[in-house]
């Protein structure tokens, strides 16, 4: 079975599993919609239901601190979230793999092994979503945006991973925790500025004349939680602690826009899916038969929603995303 | 006695790590694809002439990350295999089923260090649980739900009887880890959350061939339907082209 890797980025304490967790809340409803079907296994579904429960209880108290528990685990250790993609009712034919590790990876105390790890991973997956702390970008004039989410750091690492790229890839920048961000339009532009200044030396890696018609590179700002903004940040010891805190006493659990990543990373994927498909004499017979419709109008499906304004953009490769 | 700590500091510098390595006896086995190791999870395993025994997912009662997260720790210890041995981490395997270890752990465990967390190791080495029995072993391998009862009544059962005398893991108790899994490994007793049964499911036996069994099913189907569907287009191109010379001759 063709078999696709994904993985999200950043230092610990960022937001990876949150994105992963509410991203993961949107599949049915997105991917309901086609005729499509993504079953994941059972660990998978169980880990990742216990997760969405734990982001629910942040609303349980009016002020909070804290997110979902910390991954941990030594890179033998770490396994994927498996899901099975494919047309409803039959037998999937991709596999989606999506690979979740501890922050603490990005550390200047990590093990080699583990720094290792990060970068065979960054190498081997197709798309990679980097979870962005949105008030450590925006609040403060971003004073701690470099503590945080590491962007020198996450730049080194791409350049070393997509030397002599030799296949498309997708690059979400997903900045979380965006409550506060995405209010009107003003905000919204904002943020897509301080995203542009926050990572310049990422997104002229992107743009050089090597990798442009290879990577395709997203804005898309999630609201985690929905009802939770930023409230201000309390010094303890010099360490920074962010509060948040609940709109309203009564609000609910109510993310926005998790499943834009989710549209843009399945637009790819399936892209990919069908020419790994297409290739051949099969390939060809498939075309002519007009086998894999139900994947070009799942693309065509997803890319009608994905946002591009307030907020959202595509900066580069937008041919990467699209089907003939 | 060898014992390993994993826990992790306050900082974003000083994430979940082993103290003073990472226990070779879970690397060499691969004790981890057995548990969900954020969860509450116990192993006892014989590997080589050693016993093992791995408690994770235990909750600090106040530290927490940067992030204002509750800090877990784990704990291993590695024991030459013997009867005295084997009794120790039984009574200790009991004492944290019964939910009675974990702020003792914990209150050996401290931030600081060049790690961001310190252990106190005598303290860890003096957990003084309750003396057990050695009364005749039932040697069935059985499987359960992971609830209060089962755990108790698995405490109970590591107080009154000895281990099974074979090697492996032969005590998984976790959060989310598949029945087929547990079955895989062939443990004497597993507790998972994803294991659907009241109590304990009847006795099964070990088989290492049923999941080979099952991955080789599946490639299967899936080249005979890539295989039809290359047959019948093949034969779909080759009367079209036949037919081709028909259509096109002229009508006499």
């Amino acid at each position: 079975m063709h078999e696709l890797k994904i993985t999200m980025l950043g230092p610990s304490g960022v937001g990876k599993t949150s994105l992963l967790t509410a991203m993961y809340e949107q599949f049915e409803s997105n991917i309901g919609k086609t005729n499509l079907q993504l079953t994941p296994d059972e660990e998978s579904s169980a880990i990742l239901q216990e997760r969405l429960i734990e982001l629910k209880t942040l609303l349980e108290s009016f002020e909070s601190t804290g997110g979902i528990e910390g991954t941990e685990g030594e890179p033998e250790d770490l396994k994927f979230f498996v899901f099975g993609l494919g047309k409803k009712g039959e037998k999937p034919s991709v596999q989606i793999k999506f690979q979740d590790y501890p922050g603490g990876y990005h550390a200047a105390k990590a093990t080699p092994e583990k720094r290792q790890f990060v970068k065979n991973l960054m190498t081997e997956c197709v798309a990679i979503l980097i979870a962005v702390d949105a008030p450590a970008l925006m609040e403060q004039n971003g004073k701690w945006h470099d503590v945080f989410n590491r962007p020198q750091q996450i730049t080194d690492l791409f350049k070393t991973a997509y030397e002599n790229l030799d296949s498309p890839r997708l690059v979400i920048f997903a900045p979380v925790k965006c409550e506060k961000y995405l209010q009107d339009e003003t905000s919204a532009k904002e943020l897509l500025q301080r995203l542009r200044e926050g990572y310049t030396n990422l997104l002229d890696l992107f743009n050089s004349s090597a990798l442009l018609s290879k990577v395709a590179v997203v804005f898309t700002p999630v609201q985690t939680v929905g009802s939770v903004v930023f409230s201000r940040i309390e010094m303890n010891s010099n360490a920074p602690h962010f509060h948040f805190r609940k709109t309203t006493h009564f609000a609910e659990y109510n993310p926005k826009d998790s499943e834009q990543p989710l549209r843009y990373l399945l637009r790819f994927l399936l892209k990919l899916h069908l020419d790994q498909r297409s290739q051949g004499f099969i390939g060809l017979l498939r075309n002519l038969f007009r086998r894999d419709s139900h994947f070009k109008v799942a693309v065509n499906q997803f890319a009608v929603g994905c946002k591009t304004n307030n907020g959202f953009a595509m900066l580069q490769g937008e041919d990467l995303l699209k089907v003939n | 006695m060898a014992i390993y700590v994993q826990s992790r500091g306050f900082s974003q510098d000083d994430d979940y790590c082993w103290l003073p390595e990472v226990p070779p006896i879970i690397r060499e086995n691969r004790v981890n694809d057995l548990i969900q190791s954020e969860s509450f999870s116990v192993v006892l395993a014989r590997y080589s002439k050693k016993l093992l025994l791995l408690i994770t997912g235990l909750t600090a009662q106040e530290r927490t990350d940067f992030r204002g997260r509750k800090i877990r720790n784990s704990v291993a210890w590695v024991l030459e295999d013997s009867e005295a041995s084997e009794r120790e981490l039984r009574a200790i395997a009991a004492s944290a089923l019964r939910d009675s270890l974990a702020t003792s752990i914990d209150n050996a465990i401290k931030f600081g260090g060049i790690h961001g967390f310190e252990v106190a190791w005598d303290d860890l080495d003096q957990l003084n649980p309750k003396e057990v029995c050695n009364f005749s072993t039932i040697l069935d391998r059985k499987i359960g739900q992971n609830s209060p009862t089962l755990r108790d009544e698995l405490a109970y059962e590591l107080e009154e009887c000895p281990l099974p005398p074979e090697k492996g893991a032969l005590v998984v108790v976790t959060g989310i880890k598949s029945e087929s899994a547990l079955i895989q490994a062939g443990v004497w007793r597993g507790l998972s959350n994803l294991v659907q049964a009241e109590g304990w499911k009847d006795p099964y036996k070990k088989s290492l061939t049923s999941e080979a069994k099952k991955q080789l099913i599946i490639p299967t189907k899936s080249k005979n339907n890539t295989l039809v569907f290359l047959i019948v287009s093949i034969a779909i191109v080759v009367v079209a082209i036949a037919l081709v010379p028909l259509l096109l001759k002229p009508k006499l």
